[in-house]
């Protein structure tokens, strides 16, 4: 299966789809007023038990595609097919295999976290039976079995993420959409997270989430979708998106002293490099899309503008180098960024 | 796990919300209390024509405000659903299989029975500051039947405003759109009789007269019962304005 539109080589993808695909979208378009095209023609399939990432900068068409698929919104044309129901008009059938978990959490402040989920648990009609034990192991593997009683409007951001997670993960959805599930939590939640969604389509469901967290991609997702402005430029696993597409990138170090982000950030601006920049407070990495002298040339411009390096190593080409790579040729959305979206982003 | 249960649970969480704010509760009393003391005293000496002799206007005034309470309480009971969509929760409740009968039912049954106590708490404190009457069990469980299906009646139309406005702006023009030409227009404060004929055709039709009238039968010794054509008509208003909430809140989008 290949799938590439826009860019100039085509990425292949090794599994095959099989019958069990959970979602389809087919030619889906959408335009918000103003003449904003979200979503341009995509195709899409996902079937059960593969995790896939999308991925873009903002703008690029991330969300409207996850609502479309949901069934919040409609496409002006093509069909999305969800679990063998247009998500638009799917009943009870659909909404019971389906898991959607928006982009900021839908709590109500005055009720507890035990009150949330069980009150969840109800909706999602799980048997009266089960009901406390199922939200009890929910709890605690989600790490929520100590604040039971505490009110939501007292929990912390991260604590909320988890509540929003954990009542998306009550019943046995077949389906999973994530909008940027991993806002808000700390390293420690975010490496949860990756595991409960690994582990939810090792045992077959299809995991379908837009992140900017490209190392957990890298490790964890089956395939990878690269969005930008409405198209989906590459759909392949991770590793063969970095093989086809990565750049080498240099790893610099800053001494103490001269490492002020916005010294470095013009600095490296006047020195006009193809590639892309990180930069952070005391370093930086630049990616290096082709010319070997390239490195010399950045580290003797930083040299003449007094900015001490203390160390500078050739890093191999990482998934968000491959993202830069595969957008770097194309005009940036209007108020968009680019996909991958670090270009001299400060951190 | 069946509708029953869902409904329970969101009767459960809109009882726990008011009785973690019991602030809000008690400020929707002292409305009632006040119109029921300025309007005493006002009408102290107006004479309700059929009303036994021995009853002051007092007496007549008290069944009226408790069907007022339950007429103000229930128009703001939409606010709920503006802050869960606010919160984006209700779209997310919409999200789960949970019928939206039962998520309509659960939250009319909990403000309908919220309204009915404090109608209970008006018609105590209007009994405290001198007001008399004279309990018919017959009627009064006629008169409450009614007051059931008036508030649940209110609450839905203000459920279906709010779903259909999401805005608190729009809620505040509806509340004030709807109660006072319905309470100036009804018998709360003066008997239809006692009004000029074009104001009595209207006031005959308003179904707060209707409530206002059969608990007065309940409470009031010699107080004619309203014909029985007004239960069925407010029966079909409350079905009529439940299916309304429900058709809108069926098309609410779910995010």
């Amino acid at each position: 299966m290949q799938r590439l539109c826009g860019a100039s080589t085509l990425v292949p993808l090794s599994t095959p789809i099989t019958d069990s695909r959970a979602l389809q979208t087919t030619r889906v378009s959408k335009c918000y007023p103003g003449g904003i095209t979200a979503l341009d023609a995509v195709d899409l399939e996902v079937s059960g038990g593969q995790l896939v990432a999308l991925i873009g900068g903002n703008g690029a068409g991330k969300t409207t595609l996850l609502k479309l698929i949901a069934g919040h919104i409609r496409p002006d044309s093509g069909s999305v097919t969800v679990l063998g129901h247009d998500p638009a008009q799917a009943g009870q059938a659909m909404r019971r295999d389906l898991a959607s978990v928006s982009q900021t959490p839908a709590l109500d402040p005055e009720m507890t976290v035990g009150e949330t989920l069980e009150f969840f648990a109800v909706l999602y009609e799980l048997p009266a039976a089960r009901l406390a034990s199922i939200v009890a192991d929910v709890a605690r593997r989600f790490g929520l079995d100590s604040i039971l009683a505490r009110r939501v409007n007292a929990c912390s951001g991260g604590m909320r993420q988890r509540l929003h997670l954990a009542a998306t993960m009550l019943h046995a959805p077949r389906l999973m959409l994530l909008d940027e599930p991993t806002n808000n939590l700390d390293a420690e939640g975010r490496g949860f997270l990756w595991n409960v969604l690994l582990e939810k389509a090792r045992a077959g469901v299809a995991v379908l989430l837009s992140t900017h967290d490209l190392g957990a991609v890298e490790r964890t997702a089956d395939r990878v979708l690269v969005m930008h402005q409405g198209r989906i430029l590459a759909d392949a696993r991770p590793l063969e998106l970095k093989r086809e597409h990565g750049v080498p990138l240099l790893a610099l170090r800053f001494a103490e002293s001269r490492g002020d982000v916005r010294e470095v950030q013009s600095s490296i601006q006047q020195l006009a490099i193809s590639g892309e920049a990180v930069i952070r407070e005391g370093s930086a990495v630049i990616s290096l899309p082709s010319d070997p002298g390239e490195e010399t040339r950045i580290l003797e411009h930083l040299a003449h503008a007094g900015i001490v390096v203390t160390a500078a190593t050739r890093q191999a080409p990482d998934l968000a180098s491959a993202c830069w790579a595969l957008t770097k040729d194309l005009p940036d959305a209007p108020g968009g960024k680019t996909a991958g979206g670090r270009r001299g982003r400060k951190h | 796990m069946g509708q029953g249960q869902i409904a329970a649970a969101v009767c459960l969480r809109a009882w726990r919300g008011t009785l973690r704010h019991p602030v809000t509760l008690s400020f929707s009393l002292l409305q009632p209390l006040m119109w029921m003391l300025f309007f005493g005293f006002l009408f102290y000496r107006y004479r309700i024509v059929e009303l036994d002799p021995a009853l002051a206007y007092i007496d007549f005034l008290l069944p009226g405000v408790c069907c007022m309470t339950v007429l103000f309480g229930a128009s703001q009971s939409g606010v709920a659903y503006i802050r869960d969509i606010q919160q984006q929760l209700l779209g997310r409740m919409l999200q789960t299989p949970a019928g939206r009968g039962a998520l309509l039912s659960g939250k009319l049954a909990a403000d309908t029975v919220r309204l009915l106590l404090q109608a209970l708490v008006v018609f105590a404190l209007g009994t405290l500051i001198g007001a008399n009457w004279q309990l018919d069990p017959a009627l009064l469980l006629r008169a409450l039947a009614l007051l059931v299906l008036f508030a649940g009646s209110f609450c839905a139309i203000s459920c279906a405003i709010a779903l259909l406005t999401r805005r608190n702006e729009a809620m505040a023009a509806f509340v004030h759109f709807i109660n006072m030409p319905l309470l100036f227009t009804s018998s709360v404060l003066v008997p239809v009789r006692q009004m000029p004929p074009w104001l009595e055709h209207i006031a005959r039709l308003n179904p707060l007269t209707h409530v206002a009238d059969s608990l007065r039968a309940a409470l009031l010794p010699g107080w004619a019962a309203p014909p029985l054509v007004h239960d069925v008509f407010l029966l079909c208003f409350a079905v009529g304005a439940f299916l309304l909430a429900y058709l809108i809140l069926q098309r609410s989008p779910r995010e």
